[in-house]
């Protein structure tokens, strides 16, 4: 036992959860406390949902290519039902439901579990040398409250009148009077909410009290770094959105007007008459409320994906990252000044001009921090010796990915360029370019990287050339034309584009988009193969395979309960690699350093001396 | 192979303070701004309204006084019982906690007297020109209901929210005493068909209602939650006493400061609410 | 420039803050375009130059950059630059710089949203709005106006006279709407309970840009049928049985009858203009009706406007 250690001594007293020890599949796969087993539950329910979102989207861009044209297959009729797709064409409210739909599980459900859920939970505890995160239990029943706020979602899709329909965002008073969809939105979101609450606390004790002796903060990988900030970001700005939710469930379940201002007519009804509510709320509080979650939100999906890229970059570079405390730094500042640009969502609903001043600032100068992390990652390729592995392709193209995603939200922080581009198809291509071929890319990357240390075994990089390729060129033909269909006028959120002269003017670039998204399906069937196949049959590999000098790869793979065979004690930063006057190329950070200089630093672990 | 978590009931050498204490105060930190945004809304919504009631002219003050005074006595008990584990006195802790959880639930009970007031009072909007308007020389008046009976003449117990609720029968109301007396009016006979509109002073009423209930309601339940925790503790949960003191002295001490936080949140809501 | 052109860059724009805005835009897109160059080129290089391979090692140390900084200052500066010279003064002067209440050309609106149609309401001869009350409402009276004679209102149809300020007053009577019109530059949400103000100027007339624009090959379909706006034929077409369908520049609104003979007669694309070229689109999410929540714009010489109050008045 390691119970003399000098990190574990003191406090362990308890070999956590009763659950831990035992055999039995339930207490080992489905209520595991190993953060390990939770990191694969979020990381399959992650993937499933992502994939779902991406159904409701290909099921829009039918409509959006085709507009009135029955779907081409009549089983996906009939299985929509004749509420949903009368006739076989989708339905303006179904419509409405798929994309609200789509957007909060792309984000709520699909991203942010995987790269916070997922890669968070698996990778963070071995980067630094712990045995597991600070609260199994939290950590737990963090994975389960998600799980069942993903099922009131779906759930949701069968109500009467169907799921949620006013977007994403669910501006009030379109949600107030939805139907009760948004009720169920509503308590999923609570649900969603509290599982984040619960990951972000175990992540900031973890990462703050749990490091190995010897990784002194600035020692940390600079994924972990990104997970605790976006820690802190969870933490702090999903709070007002809980309140949000709480007010909206007020007015709709309750009969308040917190979004109700007085002197609503409804259907030349006046809204009084119809449900004698009070009047006196303000329509756009909620938009504050929501939106100061919702900047704050876009960094919890960028910044892991970031830290993976950084990971993965100095890692097939074979040298140091370029700056990496400038790197901290920057993503520390980013965490700062997410929460004070929240407004510039905003400027068409009549601010005064301080406050859109104030915001487009800030706005400002919150894209320096942006451009200096990109900056870094790029100069970090100078003079390396760079390996094109898979991984490292899926990382490289997130880099030019994310600086189209990053610039193209320079129009529209400035309010006067915002007031032709805002609400319109600029805006959907650039915040997808940021998460889906910035981000998502990051997480294929974080998947074929950290896919040996899962399984013991490497995915194949065949099948990942037939994925990566494809799903590159399909990701710019998707998003790309949105910015020409934006700048010509054309609204989001269009059920029929085609109403509108310039709608039809577009109209063959959204037929390009939506060729483009079914294909990009298709080319995700050699990842689908990869990642199940590799599981069994991949080849099999040492504990690190990449060469790689954190922590997680000095545990077995897979790692067992409780990670390591020894815990590691630190002795330099996370990126040595090509150390000058030495044999290997890289130098882990657990090598003690005069077996370092022998020129042996891929031998196991030495055992900490007692 | 080990999987013990370390820091779990030592302090950090460097942060001095064990995990569970972190945790705690990082949860705190997400609840500061849970009721920030509240409160927020609640300065934002009122400001940009017209007019705003004085809390103190609608609410009941000895009640909430009452309350804020049982409550901040608990926070006393609260911290007695983490003392007395600490001096190891853990039948001390019993009684302590006991003296917490039962000031906790009287803080509920006088909450729920507080709501039962609000909930069966009633504002009446009469028929413009009915006998009913002209015999109570007002359009609108406010007072409870003594007795209701419904159009078949049976006697309605049930709580009456609306008009509907009457189905086509009678109350007998009790209107508010006028300003600057305390004598109640005596009661009238108003038929379904007098009233416009009949409705009770519930979250729905007006905003100051709506923020009333939600940040009262909010609170209540997370009064509600601390009774859970607090319970717990005082029975499966003490069984730790004997196995592991250390670790449950820590635990008491991470309720107490979530039952702190609880107090400093009602120590805003009664001058924001009533006082204000 | 055509403005039906759409899809390349900007379509065409027909107010007089509305270059400014195309400017700006065009500005921060050399700075992304060039920053985008600039790491592209940079990255590629090193990609090459420091591709893995036999006898290549990586460096440990770096020379020192100076460049990167340079860049990132200058970026900041070119964005500083851009926000105090652009867009902090013009939106100021766009939005906020309200022409003078006795500047005695301009023509005060009010817009009201409902879903999903647009009220554009005029003061009559008197110039006061009169008095609205919501338990007014019903369908001849479409605002509740307490004289619904004295003022003139036009439901989806957005007439304003050329070459004048215009002040719209826009609000939303449900839920949030947005007030767009592309080719105007002129964008702003119509939120319940605030009515505020907004004010642009149109450089063109209606006509002009009508006769400017090429005609669109329009595709026949059941989808038509309902839509409100007034097409001009550009093409005569016979129906089946021999006689006119439509003539060589009528105008008419596609109906039932229209889009089944047109059908009947084997037409599937129709070559027309729309009668009113600039559009009104609903620009925030606010229902199922959302995206069929269109107006007309008109930009009238001052004699079709005053005819077009002056017909209003009549009804």
């Amino acid at each position: 036992m390691t119970d003399t250690h000098p990190n574990g001594s003191p406090g362990a007293r308890e070999a956590h959860g009763g659950g831990h020890g035992e055999t039995s599949f339930l207490w080992k796969y489905v209520f595991s406390q190993d953060h390990k087993v939770i990191g694969i539950q979020y990381g399959i329910t992650g993937l499933c949902f992502l994939f779902f979102g991406f159904t409701l989207m290909m099921l829009m861009r039918w409509q959006l290519a085709y507009p009135n044209q029955p779907l081409p297959w009549p089983w996906l009729a009939e299985l929509l039902g004749n509420i949903r797709a009368p006739g076989g064409v989708l339905e303006a409210g179904f419509y409405n439901q798929l994309g609200a739909m789509h957007g909060t599980i792309m984000v709520f459900l699909g991203v942010v579990p995987i790269a916070v859920g997922a890669f968070g939970n698996y990778v963070v505890p071995l980067q630094i040398g712990a045995p597991d995160m600070a609260f199994p239990k939290l950590n737990m029943a963090s994975y389960w409250v998600y799980f069942c706020g993903g099922v009131i979602m779906l759930a949701s899709f069968f109500v009467p009148g169907g799921a949620a329909s006013s977007g994403w965002t669910s501006y009030p008073p379109l949600s107030n009077i939805a139907t009760q969809g948004q009720t169920w939105w509503l308590v999923g979101m609570v649900f969603l909410i509290t599982s984040s609450l619960l990951g972000s606390v175990n992540f900031i004790v973890t990462i703050v009290q749990m490091r190995a002796p010897g990784l002194s903060m600035f020692r940390l990988p600079f994924f972990v770094w990104a997970q605790l900030v976006t820690a802190f970001l969870l933490l702090l700005a999903f709070p007002p959105l809980e309140a949000a939710g709480v007010l909206q469930l007020m007015d709709r379940v309750f009969g308040t007007s917190f979004f109700l201002p007085s002197g609503l007519v409804v259907n030349a009804i006046p809204y009084a008459q119809t449900t004698g509510y009070s009047g006196g709320g303000s329509a756009l509080l909620w938009q504050h409320l929501f939106w100061f979650l919702a900047h704050p939100e876009v960094y919890v999906l960028i910044l892991p994906a970031m830290g993976i890229v950084a990971e993965i970059v100095a890692n097939n570079t074979r040298k140091p990252l370029w700056g990496y405390r400038l790197l901290v730094y920057a993503a520390i500042f980013l965490g700062f000044m997410s929460f004070i640009v929240w407004a510039h969502h905003m400027f068409m609903t009549g601010m005064g001009t301080v406050m859109s001043t104030f915001f487009q600032t800030t706005t400002m100068i919150i894209s320096i921090p942006s451009v200096i992390i990109l900056t870094c990652m790029i100069l970090s390729l100078w003079g390396g010796s760079i390996r094109f592995s898979i991984p490292m392709l899926f990382a490289l193209a997130f880099l030019p990915m994310f600086a189209i995603g990053g610039l193209t939200g320079l129009p529209l922080g400035l309010t006067l360029s915002d007031l032709h581009l805002h609400d319109t198809y600029y805006v959907i291509g650039h915040f997808h370019y940021v998460v889906a071929p910035g981000t998502i890319m990051a997480l294929f990357a974080g998947i074929y990287y950290w896919y040996p240390k899962v399984t013991g075994r490497k995915m194949s990089g065949l099948l990942g050339h037939l994925h990566f390729w494809p799903t590159l060129i399909l990701m710019n033909s998707i998003f790309m034309p949105m910015f020409f269909m934006g700048m010509a006028g054309l609204n989001r959120r269009m059920y029929d584009q085609t109403v509108y002269v310039h709608g039809r003017g577009v109209q063959p670039l959204s037929l390009m988009v939506s060729w483009s998204a079914w294909m990009l399906a298709v080319a995700q069937i050699p990842f689908i193969i990869n990642f199940f196949k590799s599981w069994k049959a991949g080849e099999k590999v040492n504990d690190n395979p990449w060469e790689a000098t954190t922590l997680e790869w000095a545990a077995p793979s897979p790692p067992p309960h409780g990670n390591f065979t020894t815990l590691p004690e630190v002795h330099r930063g996370p990126y040595e690699y090509s150390v000058p006057g030495q044999s290997g190329d890289f130098c882990p950070q657990h090598a003690r350093p005069d077996s370092a200089s022998e020129g042996t630093p891929s031998a196991p672990p030495v055992p900490a001396a007692h | 192979m080990s999987t013990a978590i370390p820091w779990s009931v030592k302090p950090h050498p460097v942060t001095g303070i064990p995990n569970a204490k972190l945790g705690i105060w990082l949860f705190l930190a997400s609840e500061v701004m849970l009721f920030g945004a509240l409160f927020s809304s609640y300065i934002l919504i009122r400001t940009g309204s017209e007019q705003w009631p004085m809390g103190r002219t609608i609410l009941n003050i000895p009640l909430a006084t009452l309350n804020t005074v049982i409550l901040i006595t608990s926070s006393v008990t609260m911290v007695m019982a983490w003392a007395s584990l600490k001096m190891n006195q853990f039948g001390k802790f019993k009684l302590f906690q006991t003296l917490t959880i039962l000031l906790a639930l009287g803080f509920m009970v006088v909450k729920a007297f507080e709501y039962g007031g609000k909930l069966h009072h009633y504002e009446v909007t009469l028929v413009e020109g009915s006998e009913a308007a002209d015999k109570a020389g007002a359009l609108k008046i406010t007072g409870h209901i003594d007795h209701a009976t419904a159009g078949n003449g049976g006697a309605i117990t049930s709580w009456i929210r609306s008009r509907d609720d009457l189905h086509d029968g009678k109350i007998s109301f009790v209107a508010d005493p006028p300003a600057g007396s305390h004598e109640h009016p005596a009661a009238i006979e108003l038929a379904a068909e007098d009233m416009e509109r009949l409705t009770f002073f519930g979250p729905h009423r007006d905003t100051f209602f709506a923020v009333y209930f939600t940040l009262t309601g909010l609170h209540g339940i997370h009064v509600l939650g601390g009774i859970v925790v607090l319970l717990y503790f005082l029975l499966p949960g003490s069984r730790m006493w004997r196995t592991d003191p250390e670790r449950f002295t820590g635990r008491i001490e991470c309720t107490g400061l979530y039952w702190h936080f609880v107090d400093l949140v009602w120590i805003f809501l009664f001058p924001t609410l009533y006082l204000l | 420039m055509d403005p039906v052109k759409f899809g390349y860059w900007f379509p065409a724009d027909v107010s007089t803050h509305g270059p400014s805005v195309d400017l700006l835009i065009d500005y921060v897109h050399y700075l992304a375009v060039a920053l985008f160059v600039g790491w592209g080129i940079f990255m590629l290089y090193c990609l090459i130059r420091f591709r893995q391979r036999p006898g290549h090692k990586a460096q440990y140390e770096l020379p020192h950059f100076k460049g990167s900084k340079y860049a990132e200052v200058a970026v900041a500066l070119i964005e500083l630059v851009l926000l105090l010279g652009f867009s902090i003064p013009v939106w100021a002067s766009i939005r906020y710089e309200l022409p003078r209440t006795d500047a005695p050309d301009k023509v005060v609106v009010r817009c009201i949203a409902e879903q999903f149609a647009w009220y554009f309401w005029y003061p009559g001869p008197d110039g006061e709005f009169e008095p609205a009350s919501a338990d007014r409402i019903k369908p001849s009276n479409p605002l509740g106006l307490r004289d619904p004679s004295r003022d003139a209102v036009s439901k989806d149809e957005f007439h304003f006279p050329v070459n004048r300020p215009i002040v719209v007053y826009v609000t939303s009577r449900d839920v949030i709407h947005g007030f767009n019109i592309p080719l105007m530059r002129v964008k702003h949400d119509a939120v319940p309970g605030l009515n505020i103000p907004i004010w642009f100027q149109a450089t063109k007339t209606n006509d002009e840009i009508f006769a400017a624009m090429s005609p669109e090959r329009l595709r026949i379909g059941p989808a038509l049928v309902g839509r409100k706006e007034p097409y001009i034929a550009m093409e005569a077409v016979k129906a089946a049985d021999g006689s006119d369908l439509l003539k060589s520049g009528d105008t008419f609104v596609f109906g039932e009858a229209l889009v089944k003979g047109l059908t009947g007669a084997g037409v599937q694309e129709l070559s027309v203009k729309l009668k009113f070229p600039v559009e009104l689109a609903c620009a925030q999410l606010c229902g199922n009706g959302h995206s069929g929540m269109r107006a007309a714009v008109s930009i009238d010489t001052e004699e079709q406007f005053a005819a077009f109050i002056a017909g209003k008045m009549a009804k």
